[in-house]
């Protein structure tokens, strides 16, 4: 199959952008049918639908509730539709607008919080009001996030639609932390690149046709995987006001190549994908606010946007690149990609000049992060095989939290290094001999990807341990099998400088379950190696056998149990619990290698009761 | 420096710039010259990267 690089441009007439209404009624009472707001909001979307059109390339117009009530919005998206082949799709977003207040007595914007009553009853309303405007239903819609359950409704009761902006990546407590705490949706633990969402939980891929809800989601943004995962979050997309946001450009040159760089790291991910690579731009009007916004003036808005629909145009020029529709992506999506075929990116730094490297992965059981600047180590990992079910919204008992959960997160479960007690959530590797211990996470290291069958391959390159009296060089390969659920680590002793010593490996996890920074209760969590059991009650206490071949944790909380397994036959697994200043739980798998051994542990997931 | 959207107001009576979280108080030159320091940890910045290996 030939490398295809597609975009999707997305376009929504957001009657009130956000923002705007503050800056256009500036010391007057709020009046969200406000003429001059309404105007301008218009003009953003036309400006954006020509930068577009003027660059060839086509959109999808996702129209929004307040914009049906708009004569001018709806033959604009008849018109372009008409002419350039843009797709009229439906957003979920830019509810706000006189009607919607009247009716729903809210001003709450965000379906995704509302309860399933009343995002049905939304559903109904704006979608009627699209079929009245323009005699069809969409083919695509989207909204910040969409549970299963909306989903789920929207599917059986508009089958049409097969295309949905779903989440947003790693949009959780970090994104909160940025908005000065005053944004209350969480959205952490999803894929980065389109999925087919599951019918149980749309940040879990389907792993079959049962499971399948029936549309491709793609994310709301196509973030950098490094710099939104380390940094805040909000300021590193391809998504040219966010960079702005951000401050990466040149004051005096108005330059920002960091822009186009990150639009090229996601051509680059073809290599990883059999040859497919996707991107996404999504800008709402807000964002180019004619009064400009607190961090650059309008023209600089302006720029970058016509900047980037140059920069597409001019791959598309080249043969670089596909613009298509919602609906025309979702249709190749399904011709290209398996259900169990994972999503992969090996993401490099290309904003802070280190040479750190991460690689993630995401299939229908798991989303991982590792590490290759802590030796390969996990830094986050989502059990997706659990499909938890977990509605969000008002009576829900959750109302704003969205998240997937973890077991594994280093920002906000402390990671490797901690300053008080115990360790926080990794996955790792130490290296021991006579007394000496040394962590993997401390041996900075590079990857390179293969494919081998179904198998995909992180090689990474050796590093050399030393302790007083000897050294060690140890090569870490990791094979993610597809379908089944385990992460393979194998430690290949490639030397050690006395030939006839060997060392010992311990293989640990570290984990806990959550979805912020803040400490769940454990308690109903169970550890068991060998005949040895552990239920959880902070008591500090650890449980070791010889000759056992794994070390387990399950977890009801979220449905799952993970394990480190072995096959070395005269191995040790061993348990942990935690207590309550450091609340999380380790498993444990130890043997001893020498020179030319290759000790091998998998990280397994299960969906548990 | 904290790394989130800054929020800073301009008290004329003072003729200075002030962010309303934390202590920071300053002319229009010194929000900028921070401005700029925020721009140091970006050390790629100003580079086109084509290699993505």
């Amino acid at each position: 199959m030939n490398d295809k690089f597609v975009i999707n441009i997305i376009h929504r007439p957001e009657m009130v952008p956000e923002y705007a209404e503050k800056v256009t009624g500036q010391g007057k009472t709020e009046d969200i049918g406000r003429k001059s707001l309404l105007t301008e909001s218009l003009d953003i979307f036309k400006f954006q639908q020509e930068t577009a059109h003027r660059n060839g390339l086509k959109t999808t117009i996702q129209m929004t509730y307040a914009s049906l009530f708009n004569d001018e919005a709806i033959e604009i998206a008849k018109h372009d539709h008409d002419s350039y082949g843009d797709e009229i799709s439906l957003s979920l977003l830019g509810l706000p607008c006189n009607e919607f207040r009247d009716k729903y007595k809210t001003k709450d914007f965000c379906i995704w919080m509302f309860r399933l009553d009343d995002k049905k009853s939304i559903v109904d309303d704006v979608f009627g009001k699209f079929h009245d405007a323009f005699g069809f239903y969409p083919e695509s819609t989207g909204s910040y996030y969409m549970d299963a359950d909306l989903i789920n409704y929207i599917k059986e009761k508009y089958p049409s639609v097969k295309c949905a902006i779903a989440t947003c990546w790693e949009e959780g407590p970090k994104a909160y932390h940025t908005c000065n705490n005053s944004w209350y949706t969480f959205m952490d633990g999803g894929p980065w690149n389109p999925w087919i969402p599951s019918r149980q939980n749309t940040h879990a891929p389907a792993a079959n046709a049962e499971e399948d809800s029936g549309i491709v989601a793609i994310p709301h943004l196509s973030r950098d995987l490094l710099a939104c995962y380390d940094g805040n979050g909000s300021n590193f997309g391809t998504h040219p006001q966010n960079v702005l946001r951000g401050m990466i450009y040149d004051t005096k040159t108005w330059e920002y190549p960091y822009l186009y760089n990150l639009v090229d790291q996601y051509r680059h991910l073809a290599k990883y994908n059999s040859g497919y690579a996707y991107n996404m731009m999504f800008v709402g009007p807000g964002w180019l606010n004619k009064m400009g916004r607190w961090e650059a003036p309008y023209e600089l808005l302006k720029k970058s946007y016509e900047d980037g629909m140059a920069y597409y145009a001019s791959l598309k020029q080249q043969g670089e690149l596909v613009d298509m529709t919602m609906s025309e992506f979702a249709d190749y999506y399904r011709s290209r990609k398996t259900y169990t075929e994972p999503e992969c990116a090996l993401w490099k730094d290309i904003l802070y000049g280190s040479d750190k490297q991460l690689f993630w992965y995401s299939d229908p059981f798991m989303r991982a992060c590792v590490n290759m600047d802590q030796g390969g180590a996990i830094v986050d990992l989502r059990p997706y095989v659990a499909k938890l079910y977990r509605p969000v919204g008002i009576g829900t008992g959750n109302p704003t939290d969205a998240s997937y959960p973890f077991l594994i997160q280093e920002k906000y479960r402390a990671g490797y290094f901690t300053h008080y007690a115990g360790e926080g959530t990794i996955r790792s590797c130490k290296v021991c001999f006579k007394g000496e211990e040394v962590d993997m996470c401390l041996e900075r290291t590079h990857a390179s990807f293969s494919l081998d069958g179904c198998t995909r391959v992180l090689t990474l390159d050796p590093v050399v341990v030393e302790f007083a009296e000897l050294s060690v060089t140890i090569q870490t390969v990791m094979r993610f099998a597809e379908g089944t659920s385990r992460i393979q680590t194998e430690r290949h002793i490639l030397s050690i400088s006395n030939p006839e010593c060997e060392v010992e490996i311990n293989e640990y996890m570290v984990g806990c379950y959550g979805t912020t920074e803040y400490a769940e209760n454990m308690e109903g969590i169970t550890l068991s190696c060998g005949d040895r059991t552990i239920s959880y009650e902070y008591l500090c206490r650890e449980e070791c056998v010889n000759g056992a071949t794994e070390a387990k944790c399950t977890i009801p909380q979220i449905g799952t149990a993970v394990s480190l397994e072995t096959d070395t036959e005269d191995a040790v697994a061993y348990i942990r619990e935690g207590y309550a200043f450091s609340p999380m739980f380790t498993l444990g798998i130890t043997g001893n290698v020498k020179e030319g051994e290759v000790f091998t542990t998998w990280l397994k997931l299960e969906k548990a009761d | 420096m904290r790394d989130l959207d800054i929020d800073m107001f301009y008290d004329k009576s003072r003729e200075e710039y002030y962010c309303i979280r934390c202590q920071f108080t300053g002319s229009e030159e010194d929000v900028l010259r921070k401005n700029e320091e925020i721009r140091e940890k970006y050390r790629r910045m100003r580079d086109r990267i084509t290699d993505f290996d």
